[in-house]
């Protein structure tokens, strides 16, 4: 065959395999876009309307006192609201039992092995001044409610974040609302839409439970969904105690007879139940860079803190990591705490309007946690 | 008959292509995954059968590369043997 005939042929043959290998690479791209169309795009709405697990009265009861009320006490629960691993010994040391016993018998587990990453502690912090400004203060016949602003650090360190203090009579007024008051998939809202259509005064963002299918889904006493995955779970109970779990020391029968108000499926879990920051988070180092975040803690029955931080914005606010989220739970006197939805997500509203700096376009979520406005 | 050959090139054509296209697929998943683990693209109803097609695929795909390998060593032993019965022919 002459050289250049040769040359020739070479030639369309390498065209031939450039075109087929960019031909699978669009099939792949095409494949990959059909996945995230239905999975993540297209809104589903479920028909399960949901197992009531808890009755919300018209009338709730009275169960904690306000602060300054005769008969207000912080009485904190240590050493017994985070559960890490299995056989774990509670505070009064009894273990919560092997990883089998009775915890697949209503709550199906799947476990993909998330990382753990270890603690990091910002020990600057230690060393520096927090600015704090009182922005909201609002008393009624059922909570007490004060939103202050803190400041921490100069310049590109800078972190801005926003602590709202609740003190509730019962934890029947800490609600969470759906989008569109919906229980689906991928349905979405802006969280102050969400928050009018509830006739709330104050939210913060949730645990954007619509991403996904899976996950402990339990809202306002009513058991949505009950896969646990490779997520920590935290649990709201009517006794006004609020705990979190790693996915193998989950268990669901346990959690729905002790009486579950609210439970959500993100996390990572950032107190040990004592107060004190854990050692290791279950997420990845990707997850725990410098970011907008939302965490939810608990002091005390009928007392927590609901915390947001901004982000994304040197000289205003860098965003923390989850070892620093969990640090400023910590030093709110929280003993158990769980990170919320983040990032774009990552909000605080309040009677019409966000208390917080968006950090970018606002966001459509799935769910917000909220207080409802009362006279 | 020819029908079928038709139809056995295109399927020998499409399996290791089907390979490809899922594998690579996976892989994205895998990275958003990694990326934002609570949208759980490697966790849902649909990659569980994307996958299970993909299992399938890489199934047919070994059945054939070893039965072409069993063929190309038997052709290839064949030829030796044709080779030496020549040479002993003409010794």
């Amino acid at each position: 065959m002459k050289p250049e005939n040769k040359r020739k042929k070479n030639r369309s043959l390498c065209l031939k395999i450039v075109l087929i290998a960019l031909g699978d690479l669009l099939a792949a791209a095409l494949c990959v876009g059909i996945v995230v169309l239905f999975h993540y795009v297209l809104p589903k709405q479920y028909g399960d309307a949901g197992i009531v697990i808890a009755e919300s009265p018209e009338e709730i009861t009275d169960m904690f006192a306000l602060p300054g009320e005769e008969g207000f006490e912080e009485n904190p629960e240590a050493g017994n609201g985070s559960h890490i691993e299995d056989g774990l010994a509670d505070s009064q040391g009894n273990s919560s039992g092997s990883a089998d016993s009775g915890k697949k018998d209503k709550f199906n587990t799947t476990n993909t092995g998330t990382s753990m990453i270890e603690t990091e502690l910002n020990t600057e912090w230690n060393a520096m001044k927090t600015t704090i400004t009182e922005i909201v203060q609002k008393r009624t016949a059922h909570y007490d409610l004060t939103v202050t602003k803190r400041e921490i650090g100069e310049n590109d360190d800078k972190v801005t974040y926003f602590v709202a203090d609740l003190y509730v009579r019962n934890v029947q007024y800490l609600r969470t609302a759906f989008a569109r008051g919906v229980y689906g998939k991928n349905i979405r809202q802006f969280p102050d839409t969400i928050s009018r259509d509830n006739n709330a005064l104050f939210s913060i963002s949730g645990d954007f439970y619509g991403n996904s299918e899976r996950g402990v889904v339990i809202r306002n006493g009513v058991l949505y969904r009950e896969n646990v995955v490779d997520a920590d779970i935290c649990v709201l109970y009517l006794d006004g105690t609020m705990e979190t779990y790693s996915p193998s020391a989950f268990d669901g029968e346990a959690v729905l007879k002790k009486g579950a108000w609210q439970a959500w499926t993100f996390g990572p879990q950032l107190l040990d139940g004592s107060g004190a920051v854990l050692d290791q988070f279950r997420t990845t180092s990707y997850l725990n860079k410098e970011n907008p975040r939302c965490a939810i803690g608990y002091v005390a029955p009928g007392h927590y803190m609901l915390v947001t931080v901004d982000g994304r914005d040197d000289g205003y606010s860098r965003g923390v990591t989850i070892t620093e989220l969990a640090q400023i739970m910590a030093k709110l006197g929280c003993q158990t705490a769980y990170n919320l939805d983040g990032g774009n997500s990552a909000c605080m509203y309040y009677e019409n309007d966000y208390l917080n700096r968006l950090s970018g376009d606002e966001r459509a979520i799935s769910d917000i946690i909220y207080l409802e406005a009362e006279e | 008959m020819k029908y079928l050959r038709k139809i056995k090139r295109a399927v020998i054509w499409l399996l290791p292509h089907g390979s490809i296209v899922l594998g690579a697929a996976f892989i994205t998943f895998w990275i958003l995954d990694y990326l934002n683990p609570m949208i759980g693209f490697l966790d849902n109803a649909i990659t569980d059968w994307l996958f299970l097609a993909f299992c399938i695929f890489n199934l047919l795909n070994g059945i054939l590369a070893a039965s072409l390998v069993w063929k190309h060593m038997g052709k290839k032993n064949q030829e030796a043997e044709t080779a030496e019965a020549e040479k002993t022919e003409t010794e």
